[in-house]
């Protein structure tokens, strides 16, 4: 969605919030019309009976049946290729970079459930296979656990097969497979060679590069059909680690454990607490914390001459810091109220004097957190200013243009990514913006978005929020009056939520927002299409509204994790 | 795969091995004017949300014009260069998807976007690939990425976008890898390929007979690949007589932003090679700009994006930094050109036998697509008439595709929407 090209011009938008469902209404709506009274404005958004939309009672529905979770062959993404030939081979090349731009999911998350291969897609994992094969024969003896001079090559290359293969497809190789693989062994000189094409043909094989599930054979005719062991371990991992499982989850999956919900539970405290747990919550985070059309943070650039300050290194330390900000608190227990509002943050030097902190005392009363990057320390911002990690330097400079603040990218972002209240495309036709003015309040040279009436449907709902964020210059800085020393008035109201009212700020807009049950089910929504790769659709609301209600009870993100880890649609699959 | 006259036993048993699998009927290419004729080659060179009107179009008359701003790093090859402007991209027109995409996506395919924001068809290099492609090429067609991947320029069709290839290095080695080694090495290498794709396929034949119908697609099409890896087995280590292999690509992260322009020359020596090789016929150079900021460009602080809505015509702030953009980008073109006119190939050079179109998928950097800016240099082998400023206002871009077709010696009379489609634009070719 063009977001971007609406975020530079003023706006000529339709009304109001663009419903994903195509009948037009939010199966997922916490009740009647996002809380608000029945629509005043007549412009057609949320249950309005009278458009003839069924309407959403707020009532807990029944949910019969086994409550399966999205099907559909899923292929490794780019980074989830990476980290399983590290963890297969140590390798530290990446070769995925190099591969096509993975599939998106609800236009956030890289997934690969539709996306078809492409002929260059099938000649990258030939390449890459190659290359990673000729750079491991130094390791095949080791990863055979195998000595072909002591034991005998045909015995070690069995070894090879059984052992590289296991943890390859993440699961133990029929007869069959391993005489395939062995045959083409053969055909090698000896057993490094024929090693090297053993691994070629194991990493090209779409039980490497697919999430292949096909569940437990039923007897009846069910519809929904538990997921082996073995491909609910490989749910587990690439959930968790954005990996391959390791030899323990596989033992796990093999011994039976992960039949019950204590022993997925036991799982995933493991796996939570290993680092490599760290990489997928980063995956998350980097692309939760966005919006279409917008460069990564680690890509972003901005005007020089307004803002000097900004460079390579001090961009790197506030990706760092989102990175640790968002894994401290999701694997050590927090919830999405600290998410919001905690002042906890990560510095080094340079990134500490461009919040203008003084490092000896931002210290004082910081957590000790263990393992952090050379030169960074855990610091304590302050708590009215800097809450949370939506007020973090390096998500105020991504929400911002190039040359200045960014009210529209910022309210966007509240609206689509924590509340999942999608906007609608600008319609064609829109004129060019007025260049900025440094002296004049942002809300005066936004005036047209409110006051014209093709604009203001979708303005009403961004720019308010934006307003209120616009403490945070287009780095991330602090500033709190314009270029002429006039103080920049935060204030501002918050509409079409469950907790809407005036608000002052960044402090005052997360103290509503931790309020809200949509925001609530927002984060289970977004973890929901993280874990799944796909967008939810409605016979997932049953298995979304209770991870939502996770959340109403307080639970941790942690045991958000764990509950959707334990859910039927984790475990279950629709039988073919 | 077409037929060509065997110049080599390689490419000779190549084409032999696809006709014993292939449909009975295998397409002839409409004409090589005589045995041994130098294929045509298709090259678009295309930049980023438009440029500036007012400093891009020439004045004069047809065959009396001069080269605007922008256009004046071209100087050494006006001679053999043609100026369409007046076209308009009507396929882009209407539907409901992001301007951008929609921009994009239509502007080689001429078609609209499906109702699912897909594209409508497939885009022209594409069609012209098809028909081109033959021995000794390894590659039908060439997608090159200065800094993006994005999907959309270049497709067979819905779903079916082409991502370019990012890495100079990586595309080096697609082309020039691989022809290393002795006849014995190239023997072995073939046939551990070929041992290790039999693999893969028993497991991927028995991933299609237990998959849900939904996801038949993707194992098809994946085994299609198989096959692609399979049909270029036969050309290993073959390289037309005269070629000159450059060496790999280097001096830049291929990942680094800041190393936009030596990823840009690197992209430009390797697509000339190829071409000049006959590694492929046709190669898309794909240009971002988006957020970037063209820092090397004297003057420039914005983002190109910026540049481009702020600049699009002289009395707007960023006029002259979009009018430097441009001039960067008709120097890259020129590089380019200079490459391909090094290469002496019959009467000429392998300039004279290509086409290369400068194209844009907006038009004066607003989003807008009326009068689109295109510049096509060479000869296409003589066909194209040359030195000439030409307007085709009121037609759509259709059109142009036709004609070009038509100078590739593709047989091709209509493309894209039917509705937009008028037929060959007259005195192009």
């Amino acid at each position: 969605m063009g977001l971007l090209v609406a975020l530079i011009a003023p706006l000529g938008c339709y009304q109001g919030l663009d419903h994903r469902n195509a009948s037009g209404d939010d199966p997922f709506a916490a009740d009647d019309g996002w809380g608000v009274d029945s629509d005043d404005t007549g412009d057609g958004d949320g249950g309005d009976d009278a458009d003839g939309e069924p309407a959403q009672d707020g009532v807990d529905e029944e949910c019969p049946g086994t409550q399966a979770g999205p099907t559909g062959l899923r292929r490794l993404t780019r980074s989830a290729y990476n980290n399983a030939v590290h963890e297969l081979l140590g390798d530290i090349t990446a070769p995925a970079d190099a591969f096509e731009a993975d599939g998106l999911v609800a236009e956030t998350f890289a997934g690969n459930r539709e996306a078809v291969p492409s002929d260059l897609t099938v000649e990258n994992y030939q390449r890459a296979a190659e290359t990673l094969a000729s750079a491991a024969v130094p390791q095949l003896a080791t990863l055979a656990a195998c000595d072909p001079d002591a034991e005998g090559a045909e015995t070690c290359a069995g070894a090879l097969i059984d052992r590289f293969g296991r943890r390859a497809w993440r699961r133990s190789l029929t007869d069959a497979e391993q005489e395939r693989l062995l045959s083409l062994w053969e055909t090698g000189d000896d057993f490094e060679t024929g090693g090297a094409l053993v691994l070629q043909a194991l990493l090209q094989s779409p039980y490497f590069l697919y999430l292949y599930e096909v569940g437990e054979p039923t007897e009846d005719d069910a519809e929904a059909v538990p997921l082996t062991q073995f491909e609910l371990a490989t749910r587990l991992s690439m959930l968790l680690w954005d990996s391959i499982p390791d030899d323990a989850l596989l033992d796990a999956a093999e011994s039976g454990a992960l039949q019950t919900v204590e022993g997925i539970e036991a799982q995933v405290e493991r796996m939570m607490d290993d680092p490599r747990a760290a990489a997928s919550v980063n995956s998350f985070q980097a692309q939760w914390l966005g919006l279409a059309d917008l460069p990564t943070l680690g890509d972003l650039q901005k005007d020089a001459l307004v803002f000097p300050s900004w460079s390579d290194t001090l961009r790197a330390a506030m990706v760092t810091e989102n990175a640790l900000l968002v894994d401290t608190i999701v694997r050590g227990g927090g919830t999405v109220d600290e998410l919001l509002t905690t002042p906890l943050g990560f510095v080094n030097e340079e990134l500490a004097t461009h919040y203008g902190l003084d490092l000896a005392e931002a210290t004082v009363g910081a957590p000790q957190v263990e393992g952090l990057p050379e030169g960074f320390v855990a610091v304590l911002h302050d708590a009215l200013l800097r809450p949370g990690l939506l007020t973090r330097a390096g998500t105020m400079a991504l929400l911002s243009k190039p040359n200045g603040t960014g009210p529209v990218h910022r309210g966007a972002f509240v609206r689509e990514r924590v509340l999942c209240q999608p906007l609608a495309a600008p319609p064609a036709g829109v004129g060019e913006p007025p260049e900025p003015d440094p002296n004049a309040p942002r809300r005066e040279q936004y005036e047209q978005h409110s006051s014209d009436p093709a604009c203001s449907g979708c303005h009403e709902l961004t720019d308010p929020i934006g307003f209120g964020l616009e403490h945070y210059d287009g780095s991330g800085a602090l500033q709190m009056t314009l270029a002429n020393g006039e103080p920049i008035d935060v204030t501002a109201v918050l509409t079409s939520t469950d907790v809407d009212g005036p608000f002052e700020g960044a402090a005052g807009l997360t103290e509503r927002l931790e309020q809200s049950a949509l925001v609530r089910q927002c984060v289970a929504k977004t973890w929901f299409r993280y874990a799944f790769a796909a967008e939810e659709s409605p016979s997932d609301a049953c298995t979304i509204k209770a991870l939502a209600q996770q959340l109403d009870d307080g639970k941790s993100i942690r045991e958000l994790l764990t509950s959707l880890a334990t859910s039927e649609a984790f475990r279950y699959r629709a039988s073919h | 795969m077409h037929l060509l006259k065997p110049r080599t036993r390689r490419t000779f048993l190549r084409s032999l091995s696809l006709g014993a699998a292939a449909a009975p009927f295998i397409p002839l290419l409409r004409s090589h004017a005589a045995d041994g004729a130098c294929p045509k080659r298709l090259l678009i060179f295309h930049t980023p949300h438009g440029l500036a009107r007012a400093n891009w179009k020439p004045s004069g008359t047809e065959s009396d014009w001069a080269l605007s701003p922008i256009l004046e790093p071209l100087a050494a090859y006006k001679d053999r260069t043609v100026v369409v402007t007046g076209l308009n991209n009507e396929a882009a027109k209407g539907g409901t998807a992001a301007d951008h995409k929609r921009a994009k996506d239509t502007y080689l395919t001429a078609s609209p976007l499906t109702a699912d924001e897909e594209s409508g068809g497939m885009s022209i290099d594409q069609v012209i690939a098809d028909a081109v492609a033959g021995p000794p090429n390894v590659h039908d067609s060439l997608q090159c990425g200065v800094r993006t991947d994005s999907k959309g320029l270049n497709t067979r069709g819905p779903g079916q976008g082409i991502s370019p290839v990012m890495d100079p290095g990586l595309q080096y080695d697609r082309v020039f890898g691989d022809i290393d080694g002795d006849d014995a090495e190239l023997s072995r290498l073939r046939t551990n390929r070929q041992n290790v794709i039999d693999v893969v396929r028993a497991d991927l034949d028995r991933v299609k007979g237990e998959v849900a119908a939904e996801d038949l697609e993707k194992i098809e099409s994946h085994l299609g690949g198989l096959t692609k890896l399979e049909d270029g087995l036969a050309s290993l280590g073959s390289l037309p007589p005269g070629c000159t292999v450059p060496s790999p690509p280097s001096g830049f992260g291929p990942s680094n932003d800041d190393d936009y322009p030596l990823i840009a020359r690197a992209h430009l020596d390797v697509v000339a090679a190829s071409l000049a090789c006959d590694r492929t016929r046709v190669a898309t150079v794909k240009f971002a700009g988006g957020q970037r900021v063209f820092s090397w460009i004297d003057g420039i602080n914005n983002v190109q994006h910026d540049n481009c809505h702020q600049g699009n015509n002289p009395n707007r702030p960023l006029y002259d930094d979009l009018t430097a953009t441009g001039i960067y980008f008709a120097e890259e073109l020129a590089y380019l050109l200079g490459q391909l006119d090094a290469i002496p190939e019959g009467d000429g050079s392998v300039l004279d036998q290509s086409l290369v179109v400068w194209t844009t998928e907006m038009s004066n950097g607003g989003h807008d697509w009326d009068d689109m800016p295109i510049t096509i240099v060479g000869g296409a082998g003589g066909a194209l008439q040359t030195d000439r400023l030409l307007d085709y206002s009121g037609r759509a871009l259709n059109d142009l595709w036709i004609s070009l077709a038509q100078l590739m010696d593709v047989d091709l009379d209509t493309f894209g929407d039917p509705s937009l489609v008028q037929g060959a634009l007259p005195g192009l070719a």
